[in-house]
């Protein structure tokens, strides 16, 4: 699954963690980040999104890509024996790169994109209030 | 629009392939309190842009027009909410003649992404001689011809760094489309740490025209002998140059208020004068 997950994605990109106990952020590229995850110590973990999300406008890049961010909040809950034994909220921003190329279908030239996942940041974690 | 739904399902096969061998993930409405928060957290500069020139489509009047709410709040009051109001030290008077200045009726006073009279501070921390250093970075948003952009390293802050200069002249990059992108900024220029590890494109992300400033040579030389290793960005703070009169910078004040994310924390009128050693000073005195 995570080698297949590597392959959809354009690059390597960095992904930042953090968690409650710490505020130390650190930068895990998403193949360590996968494994880091797949190693957590809970028998399952449960992740719930906030119903709003914010979607920057797309801007064009010197390269010829086209880069947009988009901003939310998820709530994280790691289960051990059917009990919730660690919970945290999490703002992440995520860049996500649009690249425009052109196809050749049957003798007709047409305009196509790929949607790339980017750099993820972690903008903040907080334990929630009870 | 059509973007906008694509980029949400990607986010959404993302974190499905995340739960890899977990539980299936539940989309769930959290408190109404904190979906609130998030809709009037000034989340991204980007947000900032919106709301001060109160873009008609803004994030917040979408939300307005998805809850079939009127959206009442004139720029005025947008521009007003944009200052930090747990800071006393601005002058409210001041706050109010700027507001007046530039909402006037007659040429009102836009911000433009790619206008040019804006920059980024960044503080960043470095591993050097087994310690670590703490160098500040000025970057701007650069627009090519082929009317793309992308962030720019264009002056370096004084610091203790003492590296053997051994490049003087900007070398090439060899892909030339090498380029830190315009929305780096929105995951905390965590790009930098991938363009600091790209020696042999190194030159592609600092300003040719600014290199011989001082510190710049400094840092570009102690990167590209591996002497220093990017660590982390600290703390971001934008200089916004406006109208030649106006200079205000703006913080990221991550609270649990309405009036919280990227705001106004320091503001000066200025002459032109002042203005343009303010913006030397910032781009390391030159």
């Amino acid at each position: 699954m995570i080698p297949l997950f590597i392959s959809l994605i354009l690059y390597s990109f960095d992904k930042t963690t953090s968690s409650a106990h710490s505020n130390e952020k650190k930068h895990l590229r998403v193949r360590d980040f996968l494994e880091k995850l797949r190693n957590l110590p809970y028998d399952g973990i449960l992740i719930t999104f906030s119903h709003v999300d914010y979607v920057s406008n797309i801007r064009k890049g010197a390269d010829g890509k086209y880069y947009g961010l988009v901003s939310f909040e998820q709530t994280f809950r790691g289960y051990r024996d059917g009990h919730v034994v660690y919970v945290d909220e999490t703002k992440k921003t995520t860049e996500v790169q649009l690249v425009v190329y052109e196809r050749n279908l049957r003798g007709n030239v047409v305009q196509q994109w790929d949607v790339m996942l980017s750099d993820v940041e972690v903008v903040g974690t907080k334990n929630p209030k009870p | 629009m059509v973007k906008t739904y694509v980029l949400k399902i990607w986010i959404f096969i993302f974190f499905l392939i995340c739960q890899h061998r977990l539980f299936s993930q539940v989309y769930s409405n959290n408190d109404r309190a904190k979906d609130k928060h998030f809709i009037y957290e000034v989340k991204e500069i980007d947000e900032f842009f919106e709301r001060f020139n109160d873009a008609p489509g803004s994030f917040l009047r979408g939300v307005y027009k998805a809850h079939h709410i009127k959206f009442n709040i004139d720029r005025q009051r947008l521009i007003r909410s944009l200052f930090n109001d747990e800071n006393r030290s601005l002058d409210s008077v001041m706050v109010s003649k700027f507001i007046s200045d530039v909402t006037r009726k007659k040429k009102p006073i836009y911000l433009n992404f790619y206008g040019g009279n804006w920059y980024a501070e960044l503080t960043c921390k470095f591993k050097y001689n087994a310690s670590s250093i703490v160098i500040p970075i000025i970057m701007k948003i650069e627009t090519a011809q082929n009317k793309g952009s992308k962030w720019m390293i264009v002056a370096v802050g004084s610091s203790t760094l003492k590296s053997k200069i051994d490049v003087t002249e900007m070398p090439q990059s060899k892909i030339k489309t090498k380029i830190i992108s315009p929305t780096s900024h929105g995951t905390n220029f965590v790009s930098l740490k991938r363009a600091f590890e790209d020696k042999e494109n190194l030159s592609s992300y600092f300003e040719t025209f600014y290199f011989k400033r001082s510190h710049m040579l400094e840092l570009y030389n102690a990167i590209l002998n591996r002497e220093i290793e990017f660590l982390d960005v600290i703390k971001i703070k934008y200089h916004f140059l406006l109208a030649d009169k106006w200079i205000f910078a703006v913080e990221n004040f991550p609270r649990e208020t309405m009036n919280s994310g990227w705001l106004i924390n320091q503001m000066q009128r200025v002459s032109s004068f002042e203005m343009d050693n303010y913006r030397n000073k910032l781009l390391n005195g030159n």
